[in-house]
This record gives structure tokens, sequence and C-alpha cells, in this order.
């Protein structure tokens, strides 16, 4: 397999006063190219640190990371500045993500100006302009600052400066958990809109199940800095292997009053992810662990064709 | 139960109250003239997007809009046949947190970080009880094993608790004193769905036990579908629909609470685009005066530009502020 | 590397045009289309406070003596007259006379010009530095942070006053070296302000988007951290005209600052300090003028920190 963006066996640490933090454990996936993938998790589970360490914001700790078939695990810098043309990200908080001291024409151009894409002002404000009529914001908002905007607004804002430079892959950190029910719906269609014109790739980082089934090719589902279960949308939603994926599947609230119930109530929260005991992460809150599951941590296996999860009782959790 | 079952006395009843807030770019027309009531041991979900008044509705109950600029311009609160708006701030004081309590959206910040939990929900009970010492620590320790805490952590500082803990604890304070009325922001906003669902479990257990009424604000339909027997829908400050859970989600009739369900992504259904809602909320500082939903409404009408529709009964109390529902205009 | 094509954009505008849905905006927008600079929404919240405005007034008053002190004084600063010692406050004089028989209004208003000078100088100065390195000390962290930061912990232990003397009384007394002394010992007060309000700034997304897109390392620093940072830069900077004029008359008055006969305020107070018992007026008014430039400042800068802090804003 050969995708637009490999990653094998990625790894990010950080060291803090208590111990190691393993945000990110040895995590390997691959997308294709006009794929989308997406990352669901719970908060803590790593999903945004793993996202950040693809595109090097954050610096990974190890393992390797391939873009159209070249090593970028360790770019120099001149490398760096010249791949963030082609990757890209847009952040969760469309309040926090946005310079309030800026308009939104200097943001959706700062791009440009920073890599010389534009000969001349009038250039430069031309292309601001065709972004703003891309993700559908009206030419009267140039000159506005972002408070003066409304969320669903403000995330347009950061989609147009992360489409600015014509990246071929996005990295989109909850772009929508901060919106409401209505505008997150206009902001995915304009995404996956985006995707399909200009076929871009991305990494869907999200906590919400609904929005990732709907938008996402493929799924990883992580729990704690590692991949319990990677295969196609549908197929995880049809039918979960893993006791995780299981019970977060059943604790989505339904607005159907008629489905009945049946719900996987965990007991416990999450654990700490510094100096993680040996084992499966997954094995304190799991009604399935064995004694097994706390002394080594499982591999990642194929359960079903292109259905892969990690879990030591497999055939038990799945065999009732 | 319906809403419009309405034997006896209604323990809540709210009745066309108005509150705005005064700013320096106009008046902020945030609650207009919403009624509503509750039985006791009932939840009533108020549902709506960013901006549709739900929390100033909560605080307005509570006596809590920040004044300035906040503004309680008319109506009637009558919590068991007392008149809340008619009473003066110590009254209030020992109403809040007694009779009727909230739990606010973010578990974070609604804790004193330099307090044990223990010492916080203690702290509520010797307010509104005359208690001993020991005994408010005794009833501290019972509340603490309710919301699913064991009792060994009363000395523990809010930042040694995870989210999901923490707001166990904003529970466990907000229902310390047994109040009637239980008021819920948000309450699981902030939290992961296993985490979310085993909290949701915690409240429907103690809502049983010690029959509270529950006023829940939540923009989660899948939330108020668990939780709630009453839906009112807001927009705009504006009850556009109200009605039981049953007529509210199956029967849906408001031309907005229809769309707010169809621009959900629903995980049980396979829908390659999402219908969203287009435009954005009216200013609540230039409200039209027409339907508020006018601008983004799909079965509107001439008729509908030019009045405010009034909110018409659809059948068995079910209220539906819309000129589709009073049969005045026809689906187009 | 795919290039988003001009026809692709072209087709893609047709599609969002046929889909009225994704067109923004389709109610009203009113309060939206009217769109407020942030410093224009600030001032606005500032006229509000009379305090400030008031503070404002007598400011500006000053500034215009220390601009065209000439065309306000009606006399030179040293237009000697051995005719008129010592003459009290009357209708020629209003300020009246010094022991070298010299207008005291007119060596008021010509003192304004140095203690502005001075004040507006010696802030400048301390802001540029303080702020380049509170911000390369907050932006870069851990060593360069701790070198920076114990660096100016050495130069806060010295009492200010004691510092500024010893510098002028190395380098001499003249107003650059006066605006040198005050600057260093003044900066690291700036400094400390500008690296708490930017390590607040830096957990922000918007820096990690400025990252993201491939901004250097100056640049979010000059164009992302310092104009979120500006609001405290510039309260403490209209406090520290205060206590730079202060400072300044200060060390003139010790004999450190401006030397006679040029007017400054604090060499005018102490060279109206021998006739004190008899003549009130030789220090009376230069002190007035030290209070109220100083009472001014301050004033304007309260109400300038409430003006700028959006959270007040209702």
């Amino acid at each position: 397999m050969s995708g637009l963006l490999e990653v094998k066996n990625l790894k990010k640490y950080y060291e803090t006063n208590r111990g190691t933090l393993h945000a990110v454990d040895d995590v390997s996936f691959s997308v294709e190219k006009g794929e989308t993938l997406g990352v669901v998790g719970e908060s803590g589970c790593g999903k945004s640190t793993l996202g950040q360490a693809v595109i090097h914001l954050r610096k990974p700790t190890d393992g390797k990371i391939f873009f159209q078939g070249e090593d970028i695990s360790a770019p120099s810098s001149k490398r760096l500045h010249e791949l963030r043309r082609h990757m890209q990200i847009i952040f969760q908080d469309p309040f926090s993500s946005l310079n309030p001291r800026m308009t939104v024409k200097q943001i959706i151009g700062e791009p440009l100006r920073i890599y010389k894409v534009s000969k001349d002002k009038a250039e430069l404000e031309g292309r601001v302009a065709k972004l703003m009529e891309t993700v559908g914001l009206a030419s009267r908002f140039a000159n506005t600052y972002p408070h003066e905007l409304d969320g669903g607004r403000r995330q347009r804002i950061g989609i147009a400066r992360a489409l600015a430079l014509n990246p071929s892959f996005i990295v989109c950190d909850e772009p929508v958990s901060a919106l409401d029910v209505s505008i997150q719906a206009q902001v995915l269609n304009l995404m996956q809109d985006l995707q399909e014109m200009l076929n871009l790739t991305y990494i869907f980082i999200t906590h919400d199940l609904s929005v990732v089934k709907h938008i996402s090719d493929h799924i990883i589902v992580m729990y704690l800095g590692v991949v319990v279960e990677r295969c196609s949308s549908k197929e995880l939603f049809d039918a979960p292997l893993h006791p995780y994926t299981k019970a977060l599947l059943s604790a989505i609230p339904h607005s159907d009053i008629d489905v009945p119930k049946e719900r996987i109530l965990l007991k416990g929260e999450l654990s700490s992810p510094i100096e993680p005991p040996p084992g499966c992460r997954f094995a304190k809150r799991c009604i399935y662990a064995t004694e097994k599951c706390s002394q080594d941590s499982p591999e990642m296996e194929e359960a079903r064709p292109g259905h892969m999860a990690a879990c030591h009782n497999i055939r038990l959790v799945n065999d009732k | 139960m319906t809403a419009k079952d309405s034997g006896g006395t209604k323990f809540l009843q709210v009745k066309n109250l108005i509150i705005h807030y005064e700013t320096d770019n106009g008046v902020v027309e945030a609650v207009n003239n919403i009624s509503f009531e509750m039985n006791r041991g009932e939840t009533l979900s108020l549902v709506g997007e960013t901006g549709a008044g739900k929390t100033t509705t909560a605080l307005g109950i509570l006596s809590l809009v920040p004044n300035p600029p906040g503004k309680v311009i008319g109506g009637e609160i009558i919590l068991d046949g007392e008149n809340l708006l008619k009473k003066n701030a110590p009254q209030m004081r020992k109403i809040r947190g007694n009779k009727i309590s909230m739990i606010f959206q973010d578990p974070m910040t609604s804790l004193n970080p330099i307090e044990t939990v223990g010492a916080q929900i203690a702290e509520v009970i010797r307010l509104h009880n005359k208690v001993s010492r020991a005994e408010a620590i005794q009833r501290a320790c019972d509340m603490l094993e309710k919301v699913g805490i064991p009792a060994e952590r009363y000395t523990d500082f809010p930042h040694q608790f995870s989210g999901g803990m923490k707001q166990r604890v904003v529970i466990a304070i907000a229902l310390a004193c047994s109040p009637e009325l239980l008021i819920c922001d948000e309450p699981t906003s902030a939290l992961d769905v296993t985490i979310q669902a085993q909290v949701l479990d915690t409240m429907r257990q103690l809502k049983d036990e010690f029959q509270t009424s529950m006023l829940m604000i939540t923009h989660d339909l899948g939330v108020v579908a668990e939780t709630s027997d009453n839906v009112a829908v807001m927009y705009a400050g504006e009850i556009v629909e109200y009605g039981t859970l049953r007529q509210v989600f199956k029967d849906t009739r408001h031309p907005y609470t229809r769309a707010l369900f169809d621009s959900l992504p629903d995980i049980g259904k396979d829908v390659e685009r999402l219908a969203p809602i287009k435009g954005m909320t009216p200013d609540p500082s230039n409200l039209p005066a027409c339907c508020s939903f006018y601008n983004r409404c799909s079965h509107r009408t001439e008729r509908c530009a030019q009045i405010d529709p009034k909110a018409y009964d659809a059948g068995d109390g079910h209220l539906v502020k819309c000129l589709l529902a009073g049969g005045e205009v026809r689906e187009p | 590397m795919p290039k988003m094509s001009t026809p692709a954009i072209e087709a893609f505008q047709k599609k969002q045009k046929a889909r009225p849905r994704l067109a923004a905006g389709q109610g009203k927008e009113n309060a939206e289309s009217v769109s407020v600079p942030l410093w224009v929404e600030s001032w606005r919240r500032l006229v509000r406070r009379p305090t400030a405005v008031l503070g404002m007034i007598i400011f500006l008053a000053l500034v215009s003596m220390a601009l065209f002190p000439s065309l306000i004084a009606p006399e030179g600063y040293d237009n000697q007259q051995f005719t008129r010692l010592f003459l009290p406050p009357n209708g020629q004089n209003i300020m009246g006379t010094d022991n070298l028989g010299r207008d005291v209004f007119s060596r008021v208003v010509y003192g304004a010009s140095y203690s502005m000078r001075v004040g507006f100088f010696a802030v400048l100065s301390s802001c540029l530095f303080g702020g380049v390195l509170g911000s390369i000390a907050a932006f870069y962290g851990s060593r360069v942070d701790n070198i920076i930061m114990r660096f100016l912990d050495i130069i806060l232990s010295i009492p200010s006053i004691l510092l500024a003397i010893a510098i002028t009384s190395v380098l001499g007394a003249s107003l650059t070296n006066l605006i040198i002394a005050i600057s260093v010992s003044d900066f690291p007060h700036y400094a400390r302000i500008v690296r708490a309000s930017i390590l607040g700034i830096k957990e922000q997304e918007f820096v990690e988007a400025a990252r993201a897109i491939g901004a250097s390392d100056a640049r979010i620093i000059f164009r992302h951290l310092l104009p979120n940072a500006m609001a405290p830069i510039i309260v403490q900077a209209t406090v520290g005209l205060g206590m730079s004029i202060l400072s300044c008359a200060s060390l003139s008055f010790i004999g450190l600052g401006i030397q006679p006969p040029l007017p400054e305020w604090g060499t005018m107070l102490s060279t109206g300090r021998e006739y004190i018992r008899e003549y009130w007026w030789l220090v009376v008014f230069p002190g007035m003028f030290i209070m109220l430039a100083v009472f001014s400042v301050n004033l304007f800068g309260d109400g300038l920190r409430d003006a700028l802090d959006p959270r007040l804003k209702r």
C-alpha cells in the first residue's frame, strides 16, 4: 500500500514531572489520495497530538512518516517550510485560532504573503477574494475582524486560510465541534464539496461519531494513545469488533425515541497516559478483560478482511 | 403526562417571561414572551442553538440575570404558588441552592480549586440547614457515594478529579439540599460520550430517588430524547414548539424543529449530504416584526412576512408557533 | 504537486452559486455589516469615562505647552530683568518672578518641553527594549527565559533612583544621559509585563495556526504576539510616563539632571528651595505642574486600561 500519506510506528512522548506521557504510542496508518481518514476517540486519547505530529507541528519522538513516497520523518527546516505548502491544518476553535487583531483579508492573505505567491498587492487581493468566494464568505466581510462574525463564518475563514496555498492534504482537528448543529451541517457540506472539487485528502479528527461516520472513508479508533480498531467507515458502524468501540457506539444519545437502546455502560474513567502499565490500555474498563490483558499489549490483527482490531479476546467478544 | 394535563396547580409555571439586555449596541431581546409549565418530578428540556435564550431563561428563574445589562421586563415565574419575581434578594438567596439548584456546563470552573470537594458539598448543606459540622460532613459523604464517588475522596481537591468526576461532584453539590427543582445547563456537553452516558445514568437514578423536577438546557437532541418528558424548542428567544417528547420528536410540526432534525448527521442513516438550515439566527438586538424564522424557513409564504404567528394547538397541548399549524397557510 | 487550477476554482464557484444554501448571510445582517476597527471601539469606550477625558485634556494642554512654548509663554525662559526680582503673582507675571527676575510662568511653560521630552523618550526606549526582551523570553522559554529574567531581576533589585543616580554621575548630567538613566532603571518593568501577557497569548491556537502556514519566529512575535500584548504595554507606558517625569524632576532636583539656567521643573524646585520661606511661588507652581502631569497621565492611563479591555465591553 502506498497512499498519499503513510505513517509507521509514530510515537510522541512528553516528559512531565511525573514521568513520560505517552500521548501517541506506536500508531500506523495510511491515507489514500482524495480520501478521508477519520480519527475518533475521547479527550486525552492523543488524536489531536497525532494530527499535529503528522504535519510536524509537534516533533514526533519516533516513527516514520512518508508523504507522496518521500520520507519526511525528520525534514530540514527548509524542506519543512516547503512541505507546509502541501500539508495544512484546520483548528477546532474558531475563536482562538484567528488572530483578533487582524482583519479577515489579512488572515486569509497571510500564507500568500509568507510564501510570496503573489507578484503585487492587486494579485494578492484578487486571490483572497477568490478564496473567500470559494468558502462562501461574502466579500463585504473582507475588512471585518473575526470577533464580529459568528462561529460558522469564522470557521470558513480558517478553511480559506488552510486552502490558500493549494495544499493536497489537510488535517481537520475537530473543525465543527464548536459550532451549532445547523451551522455544523453547512461547514461539513462545504468541506465535502471542497474535497471533491480540489481532490483534497483529509485526516478528520473528532470525538463525534455521527460526524465521522458521515464524512470518512476509513476510520481509526484511538484509546489512550494507541489505535484499537481500524477499518472502513461502514464496517465500523455495522460491525464493530473492539469492546471499546462497541461501548463508544452504544453511548451516543440517539434522537430517535423509538429505537430501543442497548447501552454498554463502561465502568471507571480514562486512566493516566503517564507511564502506562504493560498490557491492554483498555483492560481496566473492559468487561471482557482477562489476566492476559493486563500482561501483554495486544497487537493489531486482521480479524476480518480489511478490518484490524487490537484485542486478545476478539473471538470471545464477538461470539455471543 | 402531556403538556395540557393541568390537573391541579403546576409545580413551576413561567408566564410571558420577557428578559432584555440593554447594551451599548442596542437592546438585546434575549427572551421574548415565553411560557411553560412543569409538574413535580417531571423533566422539561429547553432545546435550541447558541443565543436562543435558553440560559437566560434559566438565570431568570434563579433571579441571576446579570443586572446591568440584563433586565426582566415582564412576566411571572410561579414556583409552588409563589411568584419568584416578587422576592427580594435575601429571600432568593434562601431559595437558591435549597429549593432550586443549578448545574453549569463547565465542571472545570464551577468548583473552587482551593477547597476540598467534600468541604464544598458540606458548605452548601450547612448554608441551608441547621446541622452540626459532623452531620454536614456525614451527609456530604453520603452524597458523594450517591453520585458514584467513594467517600474516601472527601478530602481530595478538584484538580485530582477527571472531568466526569468533577461533574459528579457538581451534581452532588446541586442535590445536597434535595432541591425540588434542578436546572441543568448543558450538564454533559463538556464530557466525552462514554462519560456522558455514565453521568446521565446517575442523574436519572438520582432524579427518581429524590423526585426532583428537572429543567434541562441542551442543544443535543440525543440527550433530550434520553432524559425528557416534555420538550420546548427555543429559537430567537421564543418557544416555537412545545409538547411531550413524543409529540415534538415524532409528530414534529414547526419547520425549525424539522430542519434541526434534518441537519443532524444521524448515525442510524446513510446520507450523502446533510441538509443544513440556510442562513443564520437573526440578531437578537434587531428581531424582525414577522416570524423570526421567516428568513430561513423553507415553507414560508407571503403571509409569514406580515404577521408574527401566535402559538397554535396542534392537538393535545402540542403548541406550535407557526401559521402552518394554525391552518392559515398550506405547505407550498 | 497538484495545483488548484483556475478552471477548477471557477467550476467550483459555479457549483456553489447553484446551491443557494451555501450563500452565506441570507438573512438581515445588521450589526455585522458596519465594521468598526478595534481602536475606534476602544476610543468610544474611553471617551465615555469622564475622569479619563479630564486626564486627557490636562495632558494634551501640557503637551501643547511642550510643543509650542514660544506661542504660549509671554517671555523667554531666560529673560532676566533685575528691576522685578521676587515679584509675587500679579497681572503681568501671573506666577510671579524669580530671584533673577525671570517670569515663572514662562519658565514653567518652557520646562514642560524638557519634562515631556525626557518622559516620552524614556518610556519609548524602555518600551522597545523591554518589549523585545520580554517577548523573546516568553516566546523561547526555558533557558533563554531564565537568563533574561534573572538578569532583569538583578536590575530590579537595585533601587531605581539609586541606579539612575549612579548612571548619571558616571555619564555626566545631560538630557540624553538622563533619558538613558531613567530607561535603564525602568525597562525591566516593561519586559516583565510583556512576558506575562505573551505567555498567555502564546498558548492560543492562532499562534499554532501561524506556525502551520510557515510563519517565521520573528513574524509570529511581531505580527501575532506583540499586537495582542499591546493593551497592557500601553497602560504601563502611560503610568510609566508619569513616573519618568517624576524621576526626571527628582534627578534634576539633586543636580544630576537638567542644569540651570534651563527651566526643568525639578531644577526650578531645586533653585527655588532656598527662597521657600519668603517666596512660595518659586516652588509651588513648578511643583503643581509636576503633580498635574503625573496626575493627568495616571487618570488617562486608568481610563485607557478599562477601554482596552474587551471584557468590559457590553
